[in-house]
């Protein structure tokens, strides 16, 4: 893996020389340690391993009986189309790498069903009523596995995971004995539905593992666009609060708040090191519910959309307020007059504005805990959210007296899904 | 400002906490008055103490918690009941109002009050009433007030209490005990919002944290979202709902357990996250919402209470304010949330006076005094 954000190639064999023979020895066999005991029942990566042809016995690995990587001395990339999917409680998020080297005889050899997905993939920003491509997320050029292509980030409801299924079913996406690398919560959850619906083996992934490769590996990536890491200068000053890049380099230890449906918290002290510090319950799912039963809205963009044009001081009670006794959120509905006196608004920034500030207080609690002083906040949120980015880099800021900072990553609730790809490819 | 030497202060004797939400007043009733001071006692002292003897309510909104009335103390050599008083901050000009009305000012007492209204309605005080207010710091008054309640006792019982097996709804059972060497320990203060406070000895203490998501926000969110109007209704409400048709839960996104961190499939793994969902907005009750909206305040109190006290190395966590208040269903839950997260090394301890300690500690300012043989 990379060590100074110069890393273009991640071809296998460099990968290997890079990872230290412990890890590869420990891990025997190496996938099941990535999984959730409850879950060792299945053994999908067996099967889809010797389907796929993937051998990486080039690898110092040590040996054993249980192996599912055939002998096959030559390196074998697994077929393509090579995806990684992030199912979680609100969202699915999806990467899909799109090759661009494809040789006039490989295509001639594609079958049909790929090259319809790969087509459908690339032409469309829009998928049924629901599913999106960010565009702006793009990753031209890259190379993974020896090959060159563009990465695409994708995303839609996980309530609409039934419509894709069905989709995945009418594609033949089966025939292409492809592995299908999944994480996040619902890849357990609709594990069977991939199976019955789809005729689909999900490989099984733990998010915490996948969101750390993820990010860890977007950051390092090359790229001719915008720097992947900044923060903001000035968080406390509307009028001079600007966005600045940042390299992540030597990032250890830092703290990863991952904001989606519920928060996790994570100390990473090294790639391999990490531990989940604390979570709260209290994230992007409370934010978008509490908006949709108080001001009737039905998207987090219409959500967000509210809560910027809102003031939060009519619905909470401020310091000045009661004197300087604590501010409390949503203290001044208790009074009825209050109630009608407020718009929808208010409320949803009222709800915003409490939501990210639990969150940056409890994240800079587990900050001074750790002795950390490296805030990085992921998560789909923060997405389009900069109302929240910049309240999490002014509470960081603010309360630290400087100490903590703030840090942000464009590609945000995408690094799951991006880890769950990398293991197809680059299986730990 | 300092009292004269040896001096008692005046009768009547109030400390006062005036918070976000609600004032408490203690009053200190005297039971041992010769009658050579009753006959000299002048008639609107005499007014206010049988106003306030006389009476469990007062005006609309006004309440004398009974139940918590502390008799046969000996405060500063005097002998009496100490009694507890609250009324919705809101209803303060009108208490004010009353004050006047019975001449309060010209008993030349001190009013010693604590809590963020001191300040706020310091001026008010001064121009309707003629009063001045001596202001306190509401957390010195908090942990004076604690501390000398819990050495009285209540009656000849406990003031503290603890549920031993928590996470047991059949035995879950409250059991006394007394904050003996009750240092260092974690004092979570639930009021309008939250402050949290790592206590060393008496003097020495600190405010480690706070949320502004405390039981202001739980009253207020369950206004908006239930139509209730009181802390009493909203508490009912809560009561008969069910919070796991609101919330998400890890099973609702794992589909059982996360067990690589330890996560049960009952966990909740998104508040409110149920409610983007349409189909399930319209299926849940007012009930429901009120019991979601209380669980989810309590947990993250319970949550971030117990970060401090892993950060802060105490294992001693207790909870006071009003909105443990008739409050069983958020006692019980700070009661398992503690046991279950911390696997039993936190205990959680609550005590019955529960929000009335900064008022008790303004008196005791009044009175400079500490413990009475």
């Amino acid at each position: 893996m990379a060590h100074n954000g110069h890393y273009r190639d991640d071809n296998c064999v460099e990968d290997d020389d890079d990872k230290t023979p412990t890890k590869e020895q420990q891990q025997e066999p190496p996938s099941n340690t990535e999984e959730t005991p409850g879950y060792l029942g299945s053994e999908p990566h067996n099967e889809a391993a010797t389907a796929a042809g993937r051998a990486t016995s080039d690898r110092p690995t040590s040996n054993s009986t249980t192996r599912r990587r055939c002998d096959s001395v030559k390196k074998t990339r697994p077929p393509f189309p090579w995806f990684g999917m992030d199912i979680g409680g609100t969202l699915v998020k999806l990467v899909y790498f799109e090759p661009k080297d494809i040789t006039a005889e490989e295509e001639q050899e594609e079958v049909a069903n790929l090259k319809s997905i790969r087509r459908y993939l690339t032409s469309n920003t829009a998928y049924g009523e629901t599913g999106i491509r960010d565009m702006h997320l793009e990753l031209q050029d890259l190379t993974l596995c020896g090959r060159t292509g563009n990465l695409h980030f994708i995303r839609f409801p996980t309530h609409d995971l039934p419509a894709f299924l069905q989709m995945v079913r009418d594609k033949h996406f089966s025939s292409l004995h492809t592995t299908l690398c999944a994480t996040g919560g619902g890849a357990y959850k609709f594990e069977s539905d991939f199976r019955t619906m789809a005729d689909l083996q999900l490989h099984k992934l733990d998010e915490l593992d996948c969101l750390i490769r993820g990010v860890l590996y977007i950051d390092s990536v090359m790229s001719s666009g915008p720097s992947e890491c900044y923060y903001f200068e000035n968080p406390t000053d509307p009028d001079h609060c600007v966005q600045r890049p940042y390299t992540l380099e030597n990032p250890y230890p830092l703290l990863l708040v991952n904001i989606g449906s519920g928060v996790s918290i994570l100390a990473v002290y090294s790639e391999n090191n990490y531990r989940r510090v604390t979570g709260t319950s209290l994230g992007g799912g409370t934010f978008l519910g509490l908006c949709c039963l108080l001001t009737g809205c039905a998207t987090f963009e219409e959500a967000l959309q509210m809560a910027s044009q809102g003031e939060s001081t009519r619905v909470d009670k401020l310091v000045r307020d009661i004197y300087g006794g604590d501010y409390e959120s949503f203290g001044n509905m208790m009074s009825k007059e209050k109630r009608e006196s407020v718009s929808k608004e208010d409320l949803a920034r009222a709800t915003l504005v409490t939501i990210t500030n639990n969150i940056g207080s409890i994240t800079r609690m587990c900050a001074l805990n750790e002795n950390i002083e490296r805030v990085v906040f992921v998560g789909n949120f923060l997405r389009v959210n900069t109302l929240s980015m910049k309240l999490l880099a002014y509470a960081m800021d603010y309360w630290s007296k400087g100490q903590l900072k703030a840090l942000f990553l464009r590609h945000e609730g995408y690094f799951g899904a991006v880890g769950a790809l990398l293991e197809l490819l680059h299986p730990s | 400002m300092k009292l004269l030497g040896e001096k008692k202060p005046a009768f009547p004797w109030f400390g006062m906490d005036i918070g976000g939400t609600l004032v408490k007043l203690v009053y200190f009733e005297p039971v041992d008055i010769t009658a050579e001071e009753e006959q000299e006692e002048v008639e609107n002292l005499k007014s206010i103490r049988r106003y306030l003897t006389s009476n469990v309510a007062y005006g609309k909104t006004g309440v004398r918690d009974v139940h918590l009335e502390l008799r046969n103390l000996t405060m500063c050599g005097r002998t009496g009941n100490l009694h507890f008083i609250r009324f919705p901050t809101q209803a303060m000009p009108r208490f004010i109002q009353m004050g006047r009305d019975k001449n309060f000012s010209s008993l030349h007492t001190t009013l010693c009050a604590t809590g963020g209204g001191a300040y706020k309605f310091e001026n008010d005080f001064r121009s309707m009433a003629d009063l001045e207010l001596l202001k306190l710091d509401e957390l010195d008054c908090l942990i004076r007030g604690l501390l000398f309640v819990d050495r009285m006792g209540f009656n000849g019982h406990p003031e503290c209490y603890y549920f031993q097996n928590p996470s047991d709804t059949q035995s879950c059972v409250k059991k006394p005990c007394t904050l003996d060497n009750p240092f260092p320990m974690l004092l979570v203060n639930i009021g309008s919002g939250v402050s949290i406070l790592a206590v060393y000895s008496e003097n020495d203490y600190k405010r480690v944290t706070g949320t502004s998501l405390g039981g202001g926000t739980f009253l207020g969110l369950c206004c908006l979202l239930t139509g209730c109007e009181t802390f009493e209704e909203a508490l009912e409400m809560a009561s008969k709902g069910d919070s796991t048709n609101v919330d998400k839960l890890v099973k609702d996104i794992y589909g059982g357990d996360y067990e690589r961190f330890g996560l049960q499939g009952s966990a909740v793994a998104s508040s409110f996250g149920h409610m983007m969902c349409k189909d399930k907005r319209d299926s849940i009750s007012k009930e429901d919402l009120a019991r979601a909206t209380l669980v989810t305040i309590t947990n993250n109190i319970g949550s971030i209470a117990r970060m401090c006290a892993v950060n802060e190395k105490i294992e001693r966590v207790v909870f006071v304010g009003n909105f443990l208040r008739i409050n069983t269903v958020s006692t019980k839950l700070l009661a398992y949330a503690m046991d279950f997260w911390s696997k039993g090394q936190l205990r959680a301890l609550f005590l019955e006076h529960e929000g009335y300690f900064g008022a008790v500690g303004a008196l005791m300012e009044l009175l400079k005094t500490t413990e009475d043989p």
